[in-house]
């Protein structure tokens, strides 16, 4: 009888050392959840990393794409697309940015990398995101990107604009 | 020289058999195979103690973390597919007559050797037919379901290439987590 009651008493003291972790601090209550490859990625400032991590897997690392699986390329068309308002607001609700996880600080600086990287003549002529910016543009309602991306090309046409191919219409 | 170990070897064995046998005359098996427990026991505790696996060596963690024909190879982390180091290929290249897909996969895996963690581009040969010897893997550390589509790798990233049969994955250190 005194052993089953020990036993029963030790189970109840893991059962209460599970539930209850003693000192735990702010910092790991707020990373609670967040595994090792989330907080490595949290921690990571550099747009050049942050663009081969999180962009560079489809986009490539120089930024080429692959027109045939539906991915544009940079060079000579994200320029254009970041001067014209909506084209702003549609590379804040592209899939990879939509999908990334980053802060919004990391996203502008990775967008801004993009723009320094692959508008070649036209850097100088191209507004940079900021944070607040950035933050509004999310915050405009695109429930379908790829026909929000028509209304887009079809306004950048017009203007005689370049603009990259794309497989869906 | 050569003799005299031949000498002590066979006074050893010699010692061995004698002991032996007047254990066999004294005790019962029963009292064999505990006093044999015991002795493993002991032999348990001891080889537990800390010891340097490395032998001076670095870095080593015994294991696969630098066996790169190996799952636990530390580059290997979000990997999902056969090895190409055991496919005809190398840890960053294709085997001949397989090309690397256009679009990839990319993760960061942490170096225990320099306790860096390192950007991984992850992309799949195409074009040749899969090598039923090679060795498979499935880590994907980091990965998320379907539901969160940037962070799922269970997809044949030769989808983007002309010939999308699968082949293999290499792991491409394409830069440092900063």
């Amino acid at each position: 009888m005194l052993v089953r009651t020990l036993a029963a008493g030790l189970g109840l003291a893991g059962l209460i050392a599970l539930a209850v972790p003693l000192g735990i601090s702010a910092e790991e209550q707020a990373s609670y959840g967040v595994d090792e490859h989330d907080k490595v990625v949290r921690k990571m400032s550099s747009a050049k990393s942050l663009y081969l991590l999180k962009c560079s897997g489809c986009h490539r690392v120089d930024g080429t794409g692959a027109i045939e699986a539906g991915i544009p390329p940079f060079p000579g068309f994200i320029a254009p697309l970041a001067r014209n308002p909506d084209g702003r607001v549609y590379i804040a609700h592209v899939p990879g940015v939509i999908g990334s996880r980053l802060s919004n600080e990391q996203l502008v600086d990775v967008l801004n990398y993009v723009i320094d990287e692959w508008s070649g003549e036209d850097a100088g002529d191209t507004p940079r995101f900021t944070v607040e910016e950035f933050a509004a543009l999310r915050e405009v309602p695109v429930t379908n990107v790829v026909e929000f991306r028509r209304d887009v090309v079809t306004q950048m046409t017009a203007a005689g604009d370049p603009v990259a191919d794309y497989p869906w219409p | 020289m050569l003799k005299v170990i031949e000498r002590i070897q066979s006074a050893l064995s010699g010692l061995v058999e004698n002991s032996a046998r007047r254990s066999a005359r004294q005790h019962g098996r029963r009292s064999a195979l505990a006093k044999l427990g015991g002795v493993m026991v002991g032999g348990t505790a001891f080889a537990a103690l800390p010891f340097d696996r490395a032998w001076g060596a670095t870095p080593s963690a015994g294991d696969g973390t630098y066996d790169d024909k190996s799952c636990d190879y530390w580059r290997y982390c979000a990997l999902d597919g056969f090895l190409c180091t055991t496919a005809g290929g190398s840890k960053s290249s294709c085997p001949v007559g397989a090309e690397a897909s256009l679009v990839s996969w990319v993760g960061t895996c942490h170096n225990p050797g320099d306790n860096r963690d390192y950007l991984i581009s992850y992309y799949d040969c195409c074009g040749k037919t899969a090598f039923s010897g090679a060795q498979f893997c499935l880590r994907s550390e980091g990965e998320r379901p379907a539901y969160s589509m940037g962070l799922h790798n269970d997809i044949n990233w030769c989808m983007s290439n002309a010939n999308k049969g699968y082949h293999c994955t290499v792991a491409l250190v394409v830069g440092v987590a900063e």
